[in-house]
This record gives structure tokens, C-alpha cells and sequence, in this order.
């Protein structure tokens, strides 16, 4: 089971499902939400702030919306991969999308911090899906 | 002696009673019960002429009548006989005349001295069909000419070598709106709007090319319309000439845009409104996915339940909304 993971939606009822999934699907032990850009990197910057921030534990993995009032996903990406990637090198993004075309995905390939593009719900399957592809031993152990 | 089985419808006109004699005995001899009226004056013969019901097949004229003779004679049975040829009947005396005789119209003439019952057939038969043929061919250049005028569609002559038109229509003079001498003095490449270099329109012309949708041609008001151009080449006058017809095609150009803006319209209703309708039907299956798994005796699932419930009128709002800028949307907006 993961530590942390952070969900990125400006839909909080969809933020709501997810919490629950991830927690009935034993995915995380803890669910961090934003409802947009903004919030997400206002989270990393707190993290940055404190001395010895992996101690306080910086999410493993993220679900970030691309389109979002806001800040959205795309100009997220953009600043985060420049600004804070180089402090986080763990952390790996799926997209979780209702409306991800095409074009957004050639255009995502750009960035290898995203490994995913959840299209559907997301459920246990996608869950577990992600937790063999992305983190064996966690699995393993759990 | 063998006799022509058809029956020849003659008129003989002829003062001199004995030539007429002759001339009924040599037509008699070759030809089967042939039709013979004699006039001994031109206004007897203009009186026969204008009995309608009498088609004659030929016209046997004496050069010297008592009320008219020579050119003035020749000039005048021309002008009343229409299609019917006229032979020339005449003596020694006025060979020179009578070859002058055929260059004012008449089919051929013959010397009465040289009179025989073959020549006359010959000559008779022979100026029948040339007349015929020369009828046919002028009715053929007429339909011809028909064809070209009366062509609904505009259709244009020009010189290929300096584009100016030779020869246009009724209907490009109606469609165009420059008269018939205004177009005489232009060139194709001054009617065409989109695109005045001389060569291209040259080179797009020598082959059956379809630039149809994209070529527009200029009224002489200033006014465009899209055409769609058939051309060929041929030689008029020893000149190599192209032929244009040109189809106003301008309804069914405007037609196509205004379906192709409609189908651009529902493209982009059908990817927005698509990716709205996913956002609560991936919720919906998201709660469901919840319920089963905490299952109907948690306390929370009535809570549950009731945002599976606002989803799917969400989601129903979202569908009645498409439907509705679907229907909103006309061919030609």
C-alpha cells in the first residue's frame, strides 16, 4: 500500500469518490485533494518550506483532471516538471480524464512524469492496475 | 426502255408550244406517268408555284418568256421557287448566259439543240439530289448553329493563342450581361475572377481538367458566380480555337459550404457535449463502483445513493442541452 497520493479535481464529488475508492481499495493509507493547479503546487511549496520534507512524506503518486477552472492541468504540468520535479523524483502522474482526445495525448508524451491516462471511472481495478505497473513491491508486500 | 418507277411532279414553263411538245415526249420517255404542268408565262407559273398542295420536284425554265426574260427572269423564279431546283432550258445563242444562269442559284441549264431523253433524265435527277444534299447540308449547319445558340448554358468560341473570344451565345450574353460586340473586344482571362494568369487558365483548359469549385468567372456588373468549365479544342478558320461551356454551378458551391459548415457544427456539439456527458456518467460508475464494495447495511449508503441520484440528473440536464443546440443548429447559418 502506498503512502500518499494526491487527487486534482475542481469536481468535489468525483474528489469524494476517489478518497473513498483509494480507501476501500487499500491503494493509500492517505489521500491529499486540490481542486486545481494552484492548490496542488501550493501543497508542494509547504512541503519545500520544511526542513527534511520527505520525513513529512511528499505524495507518490497523483490523479490530475487536465481541464479545470483555474489553474488546469496542462499549465500544472508545465511548472511543475520545470520548478519542482527535480525535488520530487518520485512522483508519478495519471491523467484521470473524462475528455482526454487524441491531440492531448500526443501532446502528453511530452512529459514522462505521466505514466497513465485513466479514461473511466476510477475503481479498484484501476487501482490495482496502477499498483502492478507502477509499484511491484508494494503489492508484493501488501 | 426503262422508266424511273417514281413519280416526278414537273413544271414546264415555256411560251414555244412546239418545245413544249418535245420537252413532254423526252420526260415521258424515261420517266413513269411523271406529273407535268406547263405555264407559258411567269405569272403562270407564280400562280402554280403558290398552289401549295403541288410539292414540284423540279422546274423547267425557259429563258425568254413574253413577260420577263434574262436576269430579271432567272432572279425572280429563284425568289418564288424556294427549294425546288430550276433547270435551265436556253438555245446556242445564250450559252453564255446560261453558264452565268448558274451562278445566280439555278441547278443547271441545258441546250434545247442537245435535247435528249437521257440527258434530261440525268440532268433532271441529278440537280434533285444536289439540291437535297445542299438542303441537308444547310439544315445540318443550322442545327449546328441551333445547337450553339440555343444552348442553355452559356457556351464560348476564343482564340487560343490570344484568349479573345470569337463567338459567344445567346446564353453567355444573358448571363454575362456584355453584349455581343462588348464580347468580341475581351479576353477569357477578363471574365475569369479569381485568377487572371493567361497561362494557368491556357494549361488548366488543354486538359479535361475540373477546377470547376474553385474558379469563378466575373459578370460584366461586377457580379461572381463558380462555374464549372468543359472545353475542347478545335480548329475554326484554320485557327486553333477552344470551345467553353460554363455551368453557373454558384447554388451548388454555396449548397456544399453551408453543408460542410453545418457538419463542422455538429462535430464540434457532438466532441464538447460528449466529453461533458463523460464527466458524470464516470461518477456515476465511480458511486456504483463505491456501493458495491461498502455494500447496503453502511450508513453511508444512503448518502451515497443520493450523489448517484444528482449525477443522473446531471447527466440528464447535459443530454437535453445537446439536444436542444443540435436542433438549434440550420444548414446556411
Amino acid at each position: 500500500m502506498l503512502q500518499k497520493v494526491m487527487v486534482v479535481n475542481d469536481n468535489e464529488l468525483l474528489l469524494m469518490i476517489a478518497k473513498k475508492v483509494i480507501a476501500i481499495s487499500d491503494f493509500a493509507h492517505e489521500t491529499i485533494t486540490a481542486t486545481d493547479g494552484l492548490q496542488a503546487l501550493a501543497y508542494f511549496d509547504a512541503l519545500l518550506e520544511q526542513e527534511g520534507h520527505r520525513a513529512l512524506g511528499e505524495p507518490e503518486f497523483m490523479f490530475l483532471d487536465l481541464h479545470m477552472p483555474g489553474m488546469d492541468g496542462w499549465e500544472f504540468l508545465e511548472i511543475f516538471t520545470e520548478k519542482y520535479q527535480a525535488y520530487f523524483p518520485n512522483l508519478k502522474i495519471a491523467i484521470l480524464s473524462a475528455s482526454v482526445d487524441m491531440t492531448d495525448m500526443l501532446m502528453l508524451v511530452k512529459y514522462p512524469i505521466v505514466v497513465d491516462f485513466i479514461n473511466t471511472a476510477i475503481d479498484e481495478n484501476v487501482l490495482n492496475n496502477i499498483k502492478n505497473k507502477f509499484f511491484n513491491t508494494v503489492t508484493a508486500n501488501a | 426502255m426503262l422508266r424511273d418507277k417514281k413519280t416526278y411532279d414537273i413544271l414546264v414553263v415555256e411560251d414555244n408550244p412546239g418545245d413544249f411538245t418535245i420537252l413532254e415526249d423526252l420526260l415521258i420517255d424515261r420517266l413513269f406517268k411523271p406529273v407535268i404542268d406547263h405555264a407559258k408565262t411567269f405569272k403562270a407559273a407564280s400562280v402554280f408555284l403558290k398552289d401549295l398542295t403541288m410539292q414540284y420536284d423540279v422546274i423547267l425554265l425557259d429563258l425568254s418568256l413574253p413577260d420577263k426574260n434574262g436576269v430579271a427572269l432567272v432572279q425572280e423564279m429563284l425568289h418564288i421557287s424556294g427549294n425546288i431546283p430550276v433547270i435551265v432550258l436556253t438555245g446556242y445563242t445564250d450559252v453564255t448566259f446560261s453558264i452565268k444562269s448558274i451562278s445566280l442559284g439555278v441547278e443547271d441549264y441545258l441546250l434545247k439543240e442537245d435535247l435528249s431523253p437521257d440527258l434530261l433524265y440525268r440532268t433532271i435527277v441529278y440537280a434533285i439530289q444536289r439540291k437535297k444534299s445542299v438542303k441537308e447540308l444547310e439544315e445540318s449547319e443550322k442545327r449546328y448553329s441551333d445547337l450553339f445558340q440555343f444552348s442553355p448554358e452559356p457556351v464560348m468560341v476564343y482564340d487560343m493563342s490570344s484568349l479573345k473570344f470569337l463567338s459567344v451565345n445567346k446564353a453567355a450574353i444573358e448571363k454575362y450581361g456584355y453584349s455581343e460586340l462588348e464580347f468580341l473586344n475581351l479576353t477569357m482571362t477578363d471574365i475569369i475572377a479569381d485568377n487572371t494568369d493567361a497561362d494557368l487558365i491556357t494549361a488548366s483548359i488543354f486538359r479535361d481538367f475540373k477546377l470547376g469549385v474553385n474558379i469563378r468567372h466575373r459578370k460584366k456588373n461586377g457580379e461572381l458566380f463558380y462555374v464549372a468549365i468543359h472545353s475542347s479544342m478545335l480548329q475554326l478558320n484554320n485557327q486553333p480555337v477552344t470551345i467553353v461551356n460554363a455551368s453557373d454551378i454558384s447554388q451548388t458551391v454555396e449548397y456544399l459550404k453551408a453543408i460542410e459548415a453545418y457538419t463542422v457544427k455538429l462535430k464540434e456539439i457532438a466532441w464538447t457535449q460528449s466529453h461533458i456527458v463523460r464527466a458524470p456518467l464516470s461518477r456515476m460508475m465511480g458511486i456504483v463502483n463505491v456501493l458495491k464494495q461498502i455494500g447496503t447495511s453502511n450508513p453511508e449508503f444512503n448518502e451515497w445513493v443520493i450523489h448517484f441520484d444528482n449525477s443522473a440528473k446531471e447527466l440528464d440536464n447535459i443530454i437535453l442541452d445537446i439536444t436542444r443546440k443540435t436542433e438549434a443548429v440550420k444548414i446556411g447559418d
